[in-house]
């Protein structure tokens, strides 16, 4: 009789237990509110340059006696981006068709979150765009813009305006 | 007869256990609650060469009445099945107790100190929910992964 009360008490003593122990040791719950916070994040892509515009001369300086060709660079353009769509690149062109001198332009990266990102060759600008840089994913960073400005001394003299559209596009 | 006693004994106990329910339940009521509703935060903005900008939402606040003779605190906690943006959450303009540090939500993270200190009976309370939203370009959009979608949770506990 007394072995069942000891195991009766074995059991008891336990439930007894777990019923008050945690509200004395961890607290009282006496009330909880919900409610629900949506964040959405829409499609973003921007860029930026730091100059609004810029003049390369080409004045013959530095020309070799004999030679036809004529070059000026220019690299005080940064080009800087973001975009969180997974699938995105940049292009550049121009609004002259028909400019008297060749105007080439090169983007160098030279910072970006992006591990694929990268630059195209040099391309002579035109009025359809060409790209620029790819692989970019979903990452912000910036890149260098390089332009060389070419004449030949048989073209004469003269000005070519150009008006550059940067695009990130699908 | 000791049998007895201890069977008597595992009524009773069931019995009060029970009526701690009850109670806790009868104060649970009413005792906290959330204005303002549900909330979208859209971020739409980015900085080039940076970051998407973040934003802020305070059109939701806490009121919370208080009629305990022991010191209380809320904790704050959210269920956010996939999430992949970043949100935070700050008590200001609190009226009673002290408010914690801003405090990031995590999906199946442990709930977290939101207001603390309490006073007894202090009576009703109220606070602003300061939440902001935040990504990073490399996280993504919600067009391609669609939004994050908190369930947050706010309990008050007596200590």
């Amino acid at each position: 009789m007394q072995k069942k009360n000891k195991n009766f008490l074995k059991i008891a003593l336990p439930i007894l237990f777990l019923l008050f122990f945690p509200v004395s040791i961890y607290g009282q719950v006496i009330g909880t509110a919900t409610h629900t916070i949506t964040v959405n994040v829409a499609t973003i892509a921007v860029l930026q340059l730091n100059t609004t515009a810029l003049n390369l001369n080409i004045t013959g300086d530095n020309v070799v006696a004999g030679s036809d060709l004529m070059i000026t660079t220019n690299q005080t353009t940064t080009l800087s981006w973001g975009t969180n769509s997974s699938n995105v690149k940049i292009t550049v062109r121009t609004d002259n068709p028909n400019p008297l001198f060749e105007l080439w332009i090169e983007a160098s990266i030279s910072n970006t979150t992006s591990p694929t990102a990268y630059s195209v060759p040099e391309v002579r600008l035109k009025t359809t765009a060409d790209n620029l840089i790819l692989g970019m994913g979903r990452s912000s960073g910036s890149a260098i813009i390089k332009y060389r400005a070419v004449a030949y001394a048989s073209q004469g003299t003269g000005t070519d305006s150009h008006g550059l559209t940067f695009t990130i596009t699908n | 007869m000791w049998k007895i006693i201890y069977k008597k004994l595992i009524i009773i106990g069931v019995f009060l256990g029970c009526l701690f329910l009850i109670h806790s339940q009868s104060n649970a009521q009413g005792a906290i609650s959330t204005k303002g509703g549900n909330q979208t935060i859209s971020i739409t903005t980015g900085i080039a060469g940076g970051q998407p900008i973040s934003v802020v939402n305070t059109a939701t606040s806490l009121s919370y009445k208080l009629n305990k003779n022991s010191i209380q605190k809320i904790t704050v906690s959210t269920a956010c099945p996939g999430q992949r943006f970043s949100l935070r959450v700050l008590a200001v303009s609190v009226t009673q107790g002290t408010p914690s540090v801003e405090r990031t939500l995590i999906n199946g993270n442990p709930a977290l100190d939101f207001i603390t200190e309490i006073p007894a009976r202090a009576g009703n309370g109220q606070a602003t929910l300061q939440y902001t939203a935040s990504a990073t370009y490399e996280q993504g959009n919600s067009v391609e992964l669609g939004n994050d979608l908190h369930t947050v949770t706010y309990t008050i506990i007596e200590l």
